[in-house]
């Protein structure tokens, strides 16, 4: 069984006109079917307004279907049962993009301990977890500090801590990252990559940066609400023209990769940096120099 | 820089006052602010200001850094020293001009309203000197909880009250963005009639609105996200337990409150006034 199945969803938002009278539906997420499993790495891309934050919030039942059906853990989602909303919320964390805008405490540790409060455990088991989950992103050392004295991918550290303090199952990446320097951007990626080897806390990555996907074991990319594509990082990425129509932008190293693939069959593709690159190239010019 | 700001003036020290339970220093406050009400002479107020000293000394906050809290009321008291001071009627005035009077007790009754206020800026700082914020809020969610019986939301309350205070930094810093860079397309803040100001500012206010409006909505999903749910019970990390010290600082208090008011019972009766008046 799948973790999460998403059969036929579609999510309506109101279109209004100049004075706020609602003057029809608009689909931002339009007929999607999906399915995830238990500890994979996920990433889901599409260009900005193609419905991926819509749909995050579907898995965090945050939103709820208005057509089709989302079911956690073969629990089918009803907005009317409380305990499977609350049940699944504790199931699967969501951080989201803005770093500032999602930290509630005064301090790390408080702001850790908001999930764990919330759903009235015991003192001396919030500390535990509070302290576990923040050795784990490592800002123990900070725990007493306010959030405003962190760096952006410090507060994204402190906003998993957050949700790894609930024991989640699941961790939804916002664009988590878009708001970070790239040094910071790839410290968080690893760390995320880490969680799901070693903890095997299923990732669901949501981005419109493809360079941030190449470790998935998934891809769905989507366009105007709609699914357009999904499989392996390999198969999606040679996908060019469905890449293109998505509005994103494949790696130059790997559309480089894939265009040599054109020029000489030999020369593989699925290449996403510049040493794969590099290995690849001294690999297909040792073999043609044996061959003369 | 922003950033920087630390709401109140919390002073970072580990002593006796800064250990005790929140509650007990609200209590505390409120029987120090009746003690400087009750006392109006010199002897009272001799009295409230050893107790001053006293708290002061074991909460080993430096004098100095105490005094800083009185800058922002220093033209308040200026102000009430000189209406009682000129313009009191009740005297016979050596001096006379106008409405100015001048009599010794006008400017006794001013002195005797200067040094009120001053006691009861300095001795109410000692609680924000002691107690963080959030301290603070939970000793306050405490204090106030018998008021759910009464169905006022007071964890509610006391979350946004917490919350207000973790924004406030940010707000400012934005602020000041948007200040810059309205500045830098030639709004000026600091000439101009006063109706230009005002005019001026509202670039400022609206962006700001807008952006404080978009992080409560971003808040507010972020809690939910974490579990959040309103009337439903919350647990604490670090719940408010009394401590010994905190049994014995109550019994200070109501001795301290007990003995203050005898005394001026005593000498409202025996009419001494030397307690009474100065
Ligand atoms: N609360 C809302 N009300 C109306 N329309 C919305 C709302 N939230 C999102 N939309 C619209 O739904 C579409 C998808 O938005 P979103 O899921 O945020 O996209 P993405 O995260 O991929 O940028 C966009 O066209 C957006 O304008
Ligand atoms: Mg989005």
């Amino acid at each position: 069984m799948p973790f999460i199945s998403i059969k036929n969803l579609v999510h309506q938002f109101h279109v209004r006109d100049m004075n706020g009278e609602i003057t029809g539906e608009y689909n931002a997420i339009d007929d999607i079917s999906m399915e995830i499993e238990e500890g994979q790495f996920i990433a889901i891309l599409g260009r900005n307004g193609s419905g991926k934050s819509t749909l995050a919030r579907h898995f965090n039942n945050l939103l709820f279907a208005d057509k089709g059906s989302i079911w956690i853990n073969d629990i089918l989602v009803n907005h009317e049962n409380e305990d499977i909303i609350w049940n699944n919320r504790k199931k699967i964390g969501m951080v989201f993009q803005n770093p500032d805008n999602q930290i509630i405490g005064t301090t790390v540790e408080e702001d850790t301990a908001f999930g764990p409060e919330n759903i009235g455990i015991e003192s001396e088991n919030i500390i535990t977890l509070v302290n576990e989950a923040l050795e784990a992103v490592k800002m123990k050392h900070k725990s007493k500090m306010s959030p405003n004295h962190l760096s952006g991918g410090q507060k994204q550290k402190v906003a998993i801590a957050g949700i790894l303090a609930l024991k989640p199952k699941c961790i939804v990446l916002d664009e988590a990252t878009s708001m970070l320097d790239p040094h910071s951007r790839k410290e968080l990626m690893k760390f995320v990559l880490e969680l799901n080897k070693k903890e095997k806390i299923t990732i669901i990555m949501i981005t419109h940066n493809m360079e941030e996907v190449v470790n998935a074991d998934k891809l769905f990319i989507m366009n105007k609400g709609k699914l357009l594509t999904h499989g392996s990082v390999n198969e999606v990425f040679n996908e060019v023209e469905t890449i293109k129509e998505a509005g994103l932008e494949i790696p130059e190293i790997t559309e480089l990769a894939i265009k040599l693939h054109h020029v000489n069959q030999n020369f593989r593709t699925g290449i996403f940096t510049p040493e794969e690159f590099a290995n690849e190239f001294e690999r297909v010019y040792n073999e043609k120099r044996n061959k003369e | 820089m922003f950033r920087e700001i630390t709401l109140g003036q919390y002073y970072a020290v580990d002593s006796v006052i800064h250990r005790l339970d929140p509650r007990v220093k609200l209590f505390g406050t409120l029987i120090y602010i009746m003690s400087v009400f009750m006392a109006g002479g010199l002897s009272g107020y001799l009295i409230v200001t050893m107790v001053y000293m006293l708290v002061m000394k074991l909460s080993k906050v430096p004098f100095s850094f105490a005094l800083r809290g009185l800058k922002s009321v220093v033209w308040i008291v200026l102000m009430t020293f000189i209406c009682n001071a000129f313009f009191y009627t009740g005297g016979t005035p050596f001096i006379k001009y106008g409405v100015i009077s001048i009599s010794a007790a006008g400017i006794k009754y001013g002195v005797a309203m200067s040094v009120r206020l001053i006691l009861l800026v300095l001795g109410s700082s000692i609680l924000t000197l002691t107690t963080t914020p959030n301290e603070l809020t939970y000793g306050l969610e405490k204090a106030f909880g018998f008021l759910i019986k009464f169905h006022v939301p007071v964890q509610e309350i006391a979350l946004m009250m917490s919350i207000a205070l973790r924004f406030i930094p940010i707000l400012i810093e934005e602020t000041d963005k948007i200040m810059k860079a309205q500045a830098s397309r030639g709004t000026d803040f600091d000439t101009g009639s006063i109706i230009k100001r005002v005019k001026n500012y509202i670039p400022i206010i609206i962006p700001l609105f807008i952006s404080a409006f978009r992080r409560a909505g971003d808040l507010a999903l972020a809690m939910e996200s974490r579990c959040y749910r309103t009337g439903y019970q919350r647990t604490k990390m670090y719940p408010l337990k009394y401590t010994k010290a905190d049994g014995k600082g109550y019994l200070v208090l109501m001795v301290y409150l007990l003995l203050f008011t005898l005394a001026k019972c005593t000498l409202l009766y025996t009419g001494n006034s030397g307690f009474y008046t100065m």
